[in-house]
């Protein structure tokens, strides 16, 4: 396994529209997350799920997540859900995919192949 | 994937052992046995804390539930073939991970297989 050099950088988040105008937060990051850029990955997290309920978080750029970085993750999506939305990730590097299957974290967050996937089954919003 | 399991290991060191201090001192020792067998030993000078008793996350537990802690550990048992703890003279803990490389890759291939 290559060794990850650089540290997690925000790319962007960005709101979309789904099918149904509903407003999903888009986080996008580069590096890794681990012990030294946990804290920021958990405020750069929290940062986007407070502008959306729905929040996707893009993994494709993303090089190492460590277990404490699973553990906000999970967090997060915890938050998300308690709001009546909720937290996904989406295509995911290959290393990143290992480390998550490692975890097992099949059921409690569901990794989407993509963002079309990841916002296809958004319930239409409530007239 | 050795990396992933020493990395989460250090982490607990710094976390719990050293409960986030900075400046504190700990090694990491590669030593390569026969075949395709090595290897790693950390060394601390935490207070005394024997890793291998405690109980690890249970990954398929945590898999089904929403629990945000417990998988480093869990990570740890899963890839290291053997786990070995010793107090360390003078204080602190000697903790050592023993893996198989080969074993390694059959985990990573099961990993794959399933992902796919």
């Amino acid at each position: 396994m290559k060794r990850p050099e650089t540290p997690t950088h925000l790319i962007s988040i960005s709101r979309i529209q789904s099918a149904h105008a509903r407003e999903v937060s888009v986080l996008r990051l580069r590096g890794v997350v681990r012990e030294t850029t946990g804290p920021d990955f958990r405020a750069r997290l929290a940062e986007a799920g407070a502008r959306s309920t729905f929040l996707v978080v893009d993994l494709s750029e993303l090089e190492y997540l460590n277990s404490a970085g699973i553990g906000m993750l999970l967090r997060q999506a915890r938050n998300q859900e308690r709001r009546g939305g909720w937290l996904r990730l989406v295509s995911p590097s290959s290393a990143v995919a290992m480390i998550l299957k490692l975890a097992g974290l099949g059921e409690s967050l569901p990794v989407h192949v993509d963002l079309d996937e990841a916002v296809r089954d958004l319930p239409p919003r409530a007239a | 994937m050795a990396l992933l399991a020493v990395e989460e290991a250090v982490a607990n060191i710094l976390e719990h052992g050293y409960r986030g201090r900075p400046g504190r001192p700990f090694t990491v020792t590669f030593r390569a046995l026969p075949g395709e067998r090595f290897e790693i030993v950390l060394r601390d000078r935490a207070p005394a804390l024997d890793v291998t008793r405690l109980v690890a996350g249970d990954l398929g537990r945590l898999a089904r539930s929403h629990a945000t802690g417990g998988r480093g550990l869990a990570l740890v048992r899963l890839l290291a073939r053997e786990l070995r703890y010793a107090k360390r003279p003078g204080g602190g803990n000697v903790l050592t991970l023993a893996f198989d490389a080969e074993e390694l890759s059959r985990i990573a291939q099961e990993h794959t297989r399933e992902a796919a």
